[in-house]
């Protein structure tokens, strides 16, 4: 049947074949068959070895800031959300937790919106801790980035305290938990600091980035930037002293000027207004995506699920003349009990997004040189802002208290959609209206902090929640 | 040499007289013959009911009481003799008659011995020689039941294999746990091999798009499959290493046999419809309800805007529209399958061709498919054969979204009765499931071949080697079209595509030790494999496309398309393994085996795992002692025990790595390009590793009219991976770690029972049970919260895997209408609050199993089978939107039982309301107590298949040699406490994790369809 002439050859024969089969997979070579690293990608080893390499990893550090869950749209529409502008009619789910200051951990709104200026924040500590080991980096790239890296983390930390503690003054020491504070790269779960410690990182990031950064930076941040969102913090503390001098300076030595049309801000044309943007360089590089989805309202007959209030609405048309309440607002259903207020701000396909601009470093400077006693540049500000909406300028000689509701009332209109409206009111409550409600609920009651999120606490598990209810 | 020769010129003059004589004997006389005998059994005892036929004429009979037989009517020449009965070896002998002859045939009939053969990895044993669990399913048992996909027909088919099939949308698959779930963040899936290549298996190619998950699984022709192996336990998969631990599911397809062609044709049509649905509002009792939520709530008039941005007056005036109505119908399935089998001993061929068109109950979703096989075996030479096995399919799905996207789904949930046909689809809070169904056309396109060459060199005796090269490619386009209707802009067509590579070839080499004295049986088998898949993916989009989407990709001149590619996807193994099988007097048997596995997956700490197994098994019934007293009750018994340690390295390709993002993302800001880190570096990952003790007996009472196998294991699976959750803000939310313990605990019985068999009516009963305790040991410091799955599953140590974790739900207070909770402690709460979530229940059955019933009577036959599951929990994710809070939701015609006047005591539901708060909830997603919480035991009629075969003689020479008809009925009954509409029931999952702890979960997911079709098949 076989070959039984020669079974020792045909032995030899099989142990021939299997020995060159196996060599066959021998020559492969186990060890580089299994080595597949992802491509695309570059081990963490070799990722930050250049200047270029700085830089790109700082780009991505703006990226976050105005990806849509953060700046570019979430953390202002929920904030707003929790103020007082916003329509609660036909509200459900996560949005509802929010305008009914009742959020819970499991809310998808709140994983993105904590998340986000996290992952910045870790990129900018990444970059810190990481620059020494760049060989051709000059020191004029490193003290540039250094500033910015520090600029952007004091955002992070500012943004994320504002949603999810009392405000600052809230306690005299300002002892009330915040948010942990993130000033290395390391994965080790760290307690809340206090709103106090967290104040005092964001300040002193910010001191150190205001004068090293240049006056113009290609579209990145500056000097004004930073002295300008000094202004808001220190407004945000009620330090007014600090707050009018920072304004005071961008507005005088800034060399910004208001646009002739209330919206200029957002039409995506160039413009000497706004201090510092989040730019947007066409539809898939957009900063303004999640801003145009909550409130887009090109289309009367699918309105977009952000929708103002009636008294906002009302508000904001009250004086006939104002260019704000005739251009920013349109309405869906008109005349129907079913009637929405909708924002037109939104409406261009894709927009940059000012995240600074002198209109509101003018109403930080009226308002702090109000409580401050300076009522000529008080009424001076308020009527620049007045002005180029069309409304008339106050009645000359108004006292402090007359002024600053005046003021306030600027503020809202012109910055509506914006993402101010929650920390004026809170930052309101705190310093001289402490009966304030915010639709209905005292604005410091447990659930104006927003709960934090359960992804949080399944890696931090000792990390002390918030109080619930209203 | 010489005396070999005459010999043969004897024999020829003979049976020359012979023919002569018998051709004048039959001219002369039509004397006919009479063939008649006794047939005994090996212990000489006469058998009763055996079939005597005389092949080739439609003469035969029954053995009588005496085991007696008798055909008269025989025409003289020669003949076979055939005597078959159950469970014995078919008898035949050729016997030549003359005119008028009363020959005599006695018989002694001989029982069968359990060999069936078992396909196992890399070779095949005797079903008598296993030492560890395998459960064989046959094509015919596959093919009862209608279905497009194999892996839904082997329900109730195994004992310990529990099999759920997902929904009622075409070509679903299903999710097949192998004696409990040992895996978490990792897949858990048993591994999948099809003619000896680990196939593509990962059913969230596309996520869950859509609602639901894609099946790899239906493109395979299950009319093409010949068994189904299933490997259960270590003994048995450990040969498959570092991807057994979940078991494997070995498909062996036909192959073509020695003989003319043989044709196989069959046809099927049928219709499906839903299993069950509720019933909901019509648009005069939503608004009556939504009127008093918004009373209850201290409103006063009406509300001045409704869901859709609607008042009530505009609401009225719309009336009802019934969405289920309009997303479902009959639909209408269709299935063709032609095949042909021959074979010389040099070539033997088997080819099929099929073309399936299925469509499911909802309107505008069906499944087509097309295939195509050869499987050829070629004797090279005496000593060299070369087996090859080449497959293609064509499937096209025309999908609609399910669930939470569209269709059934949505007129579920947010298609409100006052909608209609006309409002819009979109952010305004309003579905309209024929906006998205129309508006949208969405195909899913799968191309793929399975091919697989094998060649077998016997160089001498006792030596085998075989080499295997297979090939797996699938080429995945999920396609939208969307309308401008739906877009409000510009048409624009989409395209997910994925490519997927599969490639494995081995080298095995068995040599049996035949130089050993006789009652010693030795071989060994030693093997080398490599693995490798590549998977591109990607996603296109076209603007203002040509309706033409599905022929090109030519847009418009002014289209705007943009793609982007996803990072290749890759793995690799590279193995080694052997196997030594050792038996002494064929009743002493081991068999041990070892697997070495080095994978792309983990680093260098831990690049290669060692996955052996040893299993004995003693045939008792072989000793003497035995077949002096025993025999005549138990003629087989043979007990088994094994060990072995099995692996699981089912985690994304990359986990090991430490990156940042390369420049070319295709991100940009400020016109510059970015770069940033993707993940930390994990170099201590490794596998999964379960370790396996099985033990059990198999037995064969009264001549094997009884069979049966009982199983007891334990499986402790350890170094589970978790994708464990980093503190957010770290700047990461996972990473994976080796930090788990699962034990999985069961016994199983599977038993076959000839009940009744007798030549003319025969029934058969088959019936496995099993049960399986699931426990999670440990998982490190892990909060449960941190190990989630879809309706509020998780992972608590000390709980099977997959518990129901919520707050519960006492009562409604009779003063107030409220929800009454209970808080951690049990004390009363109107407060919904996260940190009174306990376990409340688990999903996991306490056993399952099947049971079925075959007969057979005169040309008919019948398999009538049961599906069963004891024990678990079920949740509907949407019945607490449904039920809960009066929202944008609609509301199931049976919420009248609830609270509306104070001091109403027993209300089934709280009081109405708008504000999530009245329930003591943030969010009315959230209200996830034991309300919606039910027992998820259900018995189901799964299939009723009644056939009739025709007599076909060959004496007319009909080009027919089978006919068979038949009717079958699938899910035609089912008994159950669920009030949802199918306690059967897997949502659509994004990921393995979700899959592993959350199978008895539901949200919008379409119940499974009830067919009946018609069959026929011919073989000619």
């Amino acid at each position: 049947m076989y070959n039984s002439n020669s079974p020792k050859k045909m032995k030899k024969l099989s142990i021939y074949f299997l020995l060159s089969l196996m060599i066959l997979f021998g020559a492969t070579s186990c060890k580089k068959f299994l080595e597949i690293p992802p491509q695309g990608e570059v081990p963490t080893e070799d990722a930050l070895t250049t200047s270029r390499d700085v830089q790109l990893l700082l780009n991505s550090c703006y990226d976050v800031l105005r990806s849509a869950k953060f700046l570019g749209g979430k953390i202002r529409n929920l904030s707003d959300l929790m103020g007082d502008d916003r329509d609660g009619r036909s509200l459900s789910g996560n949005w509802l937790s929010y305008y009914a200051h009742n959020t819970g951990i499991f809310n998808q709104e709140t994983r993105d919106m904590w998340s986000e200026p996290y992952i910045m924040i870790y990129r900018c500590n990444v970059l810190l801790e990481n620059m020494d080991l760049v060989k051709d980096l000059s020191a004029e790239q490193k003290a540039r980035t250094t500033a910015e890296a520090k600029f952007l983390r004091a955002i992070g930390h500012f943004e994320l305290v504002r949603m999810f503690g009392q405000p600052y003054g809230y306690t005299a020491d300002n002892s009330h938990l915040g948010i942990p504070l993130r000033i290395e790269a390391s994965q080790v779960p760290l307690p809340r600091a206090t709103v106090g410690e967290v104040y005092a990182q964001v300040l002193a990031d910010l001191e150190d980035a205001k004068n090293v950064l240049p006056g113009s930076n290609g579209g990145y941040a500056t000097s004004w930037a930073v002295k300008a969102y000094l202004a808001r913090v220190h407004f945000q503390m009620n330090d007014f002293q600090a707050a009018f001098d920072y304004s005071n300076e961008v507005i005088n030595g800034g060399g910004f000027t208001l646009d002739t049309t209330v919206m200029g801000r957002f039409t995506g044309t160039p413009n000497n207004e706004n201090i510092f943007n989040l730019i947007s360089t066409g539809q898939l590089n957009n900063s303004g995506a999640d801003l145009g989805s909550t409130y887009r309202s090109t289309n009367l007959s699918n309105p977009p699920a952000g929708r103002m209030s009636n008294e906002l609405y009302l508000t904001a048309t009250a004086d006939s003349n104002d260019q704000r309440g005739k251009l920013f607002y349109v309405l869906a259903n008109a005349g129907q009990s079913s009637e929405l207020v909708l924002l037109t701000r939104y409406n261009e396909n894709w927009f940059t997004v000012p995240l600074l601009h002198l209109a509101e470093m003018l109403l930080i400077r009226a308002e702090s040189a109000a409580e401050l006693g300076n009522l000529a540049v008080a009424e001076a500000d308020v009527n620049a802002i007045r002005n180029r909406a069309g409304v008339a300028d106050v009645t000359p000689g108004l006292d402090a208290a007359s002024l600053k509701v005046l003021i306030r009332l600027e503020r809202r209109l012109e910055m509506v959609g914006e993402g101010y409206r929650f920390h004026d009111l809170r930052r309101q409550g705190v310093h001289d209206s402490p009966t304030l409600l915010i639709n209905g609920s005292p604005w410091d009651c447990n659930g104006m902090n927003v709960q934090l999120p359960d992804e949080e606490r399944s890696g931090n598990p000792s990390i002390v929640l918030n109080p619930e209810g209203c | 040499m010489q005396m070999r020769t005459f010999t043969l010129k004897i024999t020829r003059i003979l049976s020359l007289m012979l023919l002569v004589f018998a051709a004048g004997a039959g001219s002369l006389a039509a004397q006919n013959a009479t063939i008649s005998g006794i047939v005994f059994d090996e212990n000489d005892a006469p058998m009763v009911g055996a079939t005597v036929v005389l092949e080739g004429t439609t003469l035969g009979g029954f053995t009588d009481e005496a085991g007696k037989y008798s055909i008269s009517g025989v025409k003289p020449g020669q003949y076979t003799v055939s005597v078959s009965f159950v469970s014995y070896d078919k008898f035949q002998q050729v016997v030549a008659v003359t005119a008028g002859e009363k020959a005599m045939v006695d018989v002694k009939m001989k029982l069968k011995v359990l060999d069936d053969v078992i396909i196992v990895g890399y070779g095949t044993e005797r079903k008598r020689d296993m030492t560890g669990s395998v459960s064989k399913i046959t094509s015919r048992e596959l093919n009862d039941v209608p279905g497009a996909s194999f892996d839904a027909t082997l329900q109730g088919k195994a004992a310990g294999v529990q099999v759920i099939q997902g929904s009622g949308i075409a070509g679903a698959g299903a999710k097949i746990t192998v004696r409990g779930s040992g895996s978490v963040s990792a897949g858990g899936d048993p591994l999948y091999v099809i003619d000896g290549i680990p196939i593509t298996q990962d059913p969230f190619l596309s996520g869950d798009r859509g609602g639901q998950n894609n099946n790899p699984l239906s493109s395979i022709n299950p009319a093409d499959i010949e068994s189904i192996e299933i490997l259960k336990d270590a003994a048995a998969a450990a040969i498959y290493g570092s991807r057994g631990a979940n078991g494997v599911i070995l498909v062996t397809t036909k192959r073509g046999k020695t003989g003319k062609p043989v044709f196989n044709l069959s046809a099927r049509t049928g219709i499906s419809r839903p299993a069950k649905l509720l019933k909901f509002v019509n648009t005069d009792q939503w608004l009556q309800m939504y009127q008093e939520a918004w009373e209850n709530d201290g409103n006063v008039g009406q509300p001045s805007i409704l869901p859709g941005g609607y008042t009530v007056d505009s609401a009225r005036a719309n009336g009802t529209t019934d969405w289920q109505d309009l997303t479902t119908g009959t639909g209408v399935k269709q299935e063709y399958n032609l095949s042909m089998s021959q074979g010389t001993e040099k070539l033997k061929t088997y080819a099929d061709v099929s073309m399936m068109n299925n469509q499911s109950y909802l309107i505008g979703n069906s499944y087509r498919r097309y295939t195509g096989r050869v499987n050829l075996d070629w004797n090279i030479l005496k000593n060299l054969k070369l087996g090859v096995s080449a497959s293609g399919a064509y499937g096209r799905n025309n999908k609609i979204g399910q669930a939470w996207d569209g269709s059934l789904g949505m007129a579920q949930s947010n298609a409100l009765p006052y909608f209609n046909e006309q409002t819009s689809n979109s952010a305004f809070g309003g579905g309209n499931p024929i906006n998205r169904r129309t508006q949208i056309d969405w195909r899913t396109i799968e191309k793929r071949t399975i091919n697989t060459m094998n060649l077998q060199y016997n160089p001498f005796k006792n030596l085998t080697l075989n080499a295997n090269g297979s090939l797996d490619f699938m080429d995945l386009g999920d396609f939208y079209l969307e309308d401008s209707l739906w877009t409000n802009n510009k048409i624009i067509g989409k395209d997910w595509y994925n490519k997927i590579l599969n490639w494995n070839s081995n080298a095995t080499a068995k040599y049996d030790f035949n130089m050993l004295p006789k009652n010693h049986k030795l071989s060994a088998m030693g093997g080398v494999e490599a693995q490798k898949m590549v998977r591109k993916s990607g996603y296109m989009e076209v603007s203002d496309v040509n309706k033409q989407l599905y022929l090109d990709w030519q847009g418009t001149e002014d289209s705007d398309t943009i793609e982007t590619s996803y990072p290749l996807d890759s793995w690799s193994f590279v193995s080694t393994f052997g196997r030594i099988n050792y038996q002494l007097n064929d009743k002493y048997i081991i068999k041990a085996s070892l697997r070495v596995d080095g994978s792309s997956k983990f680093g260098k700490n831990n690049r290669y795992g060692y996955f052996p197994a040893v299993g004995a098994a003693w045939v008792m019934s072989e000793e003497g002692f035995w077949k002096n007293h025993l025999t005549k009750a138990v003629n087989f018994f043979k007990l088994k025990a094994s060990f072995g340690v099995t692996g699981n390295a089912d985690i994304p390709s990359f986990l090991r790595f430490g990156t940042f993002s390369g420049s070319n993302n295709n991100i940009q800001y400020n016109n510059d390009s970015i770069i940033f880190p993707i993940r930390l570096e994990n170099p201590n990952l490794k596998w999964e590793t379960t370790q396996t003790m099985d033990a059990g007996f198999e037995f064969g009472l009264l001549k094997d009219r009884i069979t049966g196998e009982f199983a007891v294991y334990n499986k402790e699976s350890r170094n589970v991976l978790l994708r464990t959750s980093s503190p957010t803000s770290s700047g990461f939310k996972e990473y994976w770690q080796n930090i788990g313990h699962i034990r999985n605990r069961g016994i199983e019985l599977g038993i076959t029972t000839f009940n009744i068999n007798t030549a003319a009516f025969k029934w058969k009963t088959t019936l496995n049970i099993a049960r399986n305790r699931n426990l999670v040991v440990d998982v490190g410091t892990t909060p449960p919260d941190a190990l989630q799955g879809s309706g509020d599953t998780r992972v608590v140590a000390g709980y099977p895997v997959g518990v129901n974790y919520l707050v519960r739900f006492s009562h409604v207070d009779p003063a107030t209408g409220k929800p009454v909770y209970l808080d951690k402690n049990g004390n009363e709460t109107f407060e919904w609050r996260t940190e009174n979530r306990v376990v409340v229940g688990n999903v996991q059955p306490a056993a399952q199993g099947g049971l079925r019933n075959t007969f057979e009577w005169k040309g008919f036959d019948l398999s009538v089978l049961w599906t069963f599951t004891l024990g678990g929990k079920i949740y509907d994710d949407a019945a607490k939107r449904q039920y809960g809070v009066v929202s944008n939701w609609t509301m199931p015609n049976g919420l009248i039982d609830h609270w509306t006047t104070p001091g109403q005591v027993g209300a089934q539901y709280p009081r109405l309301t708008l504000d999530p708060a009245t329930y003591g909830l943030d969010n009315e997603w959230n209200n996830n107590s034991t309300l919606w919480l039910y027992d998820a035991s259900y018995a189901r009629l799964k299939n009723v298949n009644l056939g009739y075969n025709f007599k076909i003689t060959q004496e007319k020479k009909w080009w027919i040699q089978k006919l068979r008809v038949y009717a079958s009925g699938t899910n035609l009954w089912t008994i159950t406490k669920y009030p949802g509409s199918d306690p059967e029931i897997v949502r659509d999952q994004n990921g393995p994790q979700g899959r592993n702890i959350s199978p008895n979960v539901t949200y919008l997911t379409p119940p499974q369809e009830r067919t009946f079709s018609l069959g026929v098949d011919v073989q000619f």
